[in-house]
């Protein structure tokens, strides 16, 4: 048994360094992958440019050569690095309008070599891969939005010009007699039309105005914005917030909309909106909850822009009246209990 | 909603609904400052205005209120102002539950495809935002002058008119059947559901009346 011990423990050396060989190599072959897909972020996940930078790490990684034709958007783009090896590797990837042809060249491989070689180079499809659909997904993304934010917008503008155009027919021709009855109906009708432009602009700019910023009462102008909603509100507590007063009014408008469209889906529910404002430190924390309402069933949807529960929406009301809070240097936040009406809690600077 | 009287000192004829100027018009808008500017049109040219700003309180309006002559419709209403469904709504509620009243739609939807799936509804005129005033309250005259002289036929010939949407390839059978559906429905409800009158009216047996109640399910509160 004894002479035996040479023998074993030349063996288990012998493990111990293929081991560690192997170890070796298979971390090699990883930092040169993660060369590939940090080189990818920096670039942006952008294919042709990943395409023209790639053959370094590659290189590193002992492969031969590479060469690429690449159809982007009806443009063609080819390159040859390196040489041709022998053994090739083929790849043909295509997504809408994109059509990638890759050969990658490889040296004659053996054993544990083939396999970290064919892990490095499907690594390296799939970045290639999930590139064209970055692209594809946000170009998509891009015109769905941009069609949807036109639908809205156009809607909203026909109305005014359709305001405007009768407003201004009227006035050019009163009958005798009716002068006062229009301007009455003026008196009503400007301050919403003013309110309804302002709020046409405020959806298409996406920033919030920092600038003149003025001490508003906060229970103020969520009361007059319920009013405009005819939403009927409890408040508790009040402050003054240091804030722009559209953005406010913008902030209020948007978290109020999300309690007009329930109210008009389900008028017989009602609604009952209880608002605390309370002290803390440097800020004033105000949180909204509707006692009636229904537990939130997209907790991680509601700040994602263009999106709204029943698909009829523009779906950036909420993503805005973050936007605005944050701008205004406050946090919107909403709570999502399981089974309990969601609550929205802002908090914003206080007025000194 | 509510209902506001024209303050027009115009003579009011004998018909039931007196004259032209004095029809009553359903306008259904959900953008208020809109509303109350096209309730200024209208008034100011004499007609008497309902509103409603949803499909629901357009429905209630029209129960209330038999004798409207003609709604002036924007497509898009809450809860989905930004789409055709619910004022497409409107006018499938209005035509089923067999209202008399002409549906003139006003709309800033995509014209082509609103305008033929109203018109395929029921609709009467079209009209897109942005629209002068004149060619509103011509649409609304044409409704009105159409909804009378309608209402006319009906009382003095005993004419009654249905809107039939056939599609040549069903063949005479659906035609036929939906006609007389219709037909069945309108005189119900004219009778207040009285089924001895209804079979009076249309030269049938109680029994061909009972027949038609089930074959169509018609019920009662159907409209």
């Amino acid at each position: 048994m004894a002479s035996l011990y040479p023998y074993l423990i030349l063996i288990g050396v012998s493990i111990i360094l293929a081991t560690g060989w192997l170890l070796g190599q298979a971390r090699r072959r990883a930092r040169i992958t993660n060369e590939l897909v940090s080189l990818n972020e920096r670039l942006g996940f952008d294919l042709p440019d990943l395409l023209r930078h790639c053959w370094e790490p590659l290189e590193k990684a002992g492969f031969k050569g590479i060469s690429w034709q690449l159809d982007w958007f009806g443009s063609s783009l080819s390159k040859t690095e390196g040489s041709q090896g022998d053994v090739s590797i083929h790849r043909k990837l295509e997504v809408d309008d994109i059509t990638l042809s890759v050969n990658l060249y490889d040296g004659k491989r053996r054993f544990e070599q083939r396999y970290f070689s064919t892990v490095l180079s499907e690594s390296f499809f799939l970045l290639l891969y999930t590139d064209m659909w970055v692209k594809l997904g946000t170009v998509q993304g891009a015109f769905a939005q941009t069609a949807k934010l036109n639908v809205f917008l156009q809607h909203d503008m026909k109305n005014i010009v359709q305001l405007i155009s009768l407003v201004s027919e009227q006035l050019e021709n009163t009958p005798a007699g009716k002068e006062e009855k229009l301007l009455n109906s003026l008196r009503t009708v400007m301050p919403t039309l003013h309110e309804r432009s302002e709020r046409f602009l405020s959806t298409l700019s996406n920033n919030a105005p920092t600038e003149n910023r003025e001490s508003m009462d906060i229970g103020e102008a969520l009361r007059k914005t319920a009013d405009i909603h005819n939403l009927k509100i409890e408040i508790h507590g009040g402050g003054q917030v240091l804030i722009n007063e559209q953005s406010l009014n913008s902030i209020c408008d948007n978290l109020f909309g999300n309690y007009v469209d329930q109210n008009r889906r389900n008028p017989e529910v009602g609604l009952k909106i209880v608002i605390s404002i309370t002290d803390s430190d440097s800020d004033l924390e105000i949180s909204i909850k509707d006692h009636n309402g229904k537990p939130c069933l997209w907790p991680e949807r509601l700040f994602e822009p263009f999106w709204s529960e029943k698909g009829d929406g523009l779906g950036i009301g909420l993503y805005h009246a973050r936007q605005l809070v944050h701008g205004a240097g406050g946090t919107l936040q909403a709570i999502t209990p399981e089974n309990d009406p969601l609550i929205f809690v802002v908090s914003l600077p206080k007025s000194v | 909603m509510n209902e506001e009287t024209s303050d027009s000192s115009l003579e009011i004829d004998s018909h039931p609904d007196g004259p032209i100027e004095h029809a009553k018009i359903l306008l259904v808008e959900d953008d208020p400052a809109l509303r109350l500017v096209l309730k200024n049109v209208l008034e100011m040219n004499d007609y008497t205005i309902l509103e409603a700003d949803s499909k629901a309180s357009a429905e209630i309006v029209l129960k209330e209120d038999p004798n409207i002559a003609a709604l002036v419709l924007d497509l898009g209403l809450p809860p989905s102002p930004h789409t055709t469904t619910e004022g497409l709504a409107v006018i499938k509620m209005a035509v089923a539950q067999l209202h008399r009243a002409k549906i003139v739609v006003l709309t800033g939807q995509d014209e082509e495809s609103s305008a033929l799936a109203a018109i395929k509804e029921g609709a009467f005129d079209f009209l897109s935002k942005p629209s002068r005033s004149s060619e509103i309250l011509n649409a609304v005259q044409r409704a009105v002058l159409f909804y009378r002289k309608e209402r006319t036929l009906e009382d003095e010939q005993g004419l009654t008119r249905l809107q039939i949407n056939a599609k040549v390839s069903d063949g005479l059978k659906a035609v036929r059947e939906e006609a007389e559906e219709k037909l069945v429905r309108h005189v119900l409800k004219d009778t207040q559901f009285n089924v001895y009158q209804s079979a009076a009216r249309l030269g049938l047996k109680r029994e061909s009346i009972y027949y038609f109640l089930k074959k169509f399910g018609i019920k009662r509160d159907d409209g």
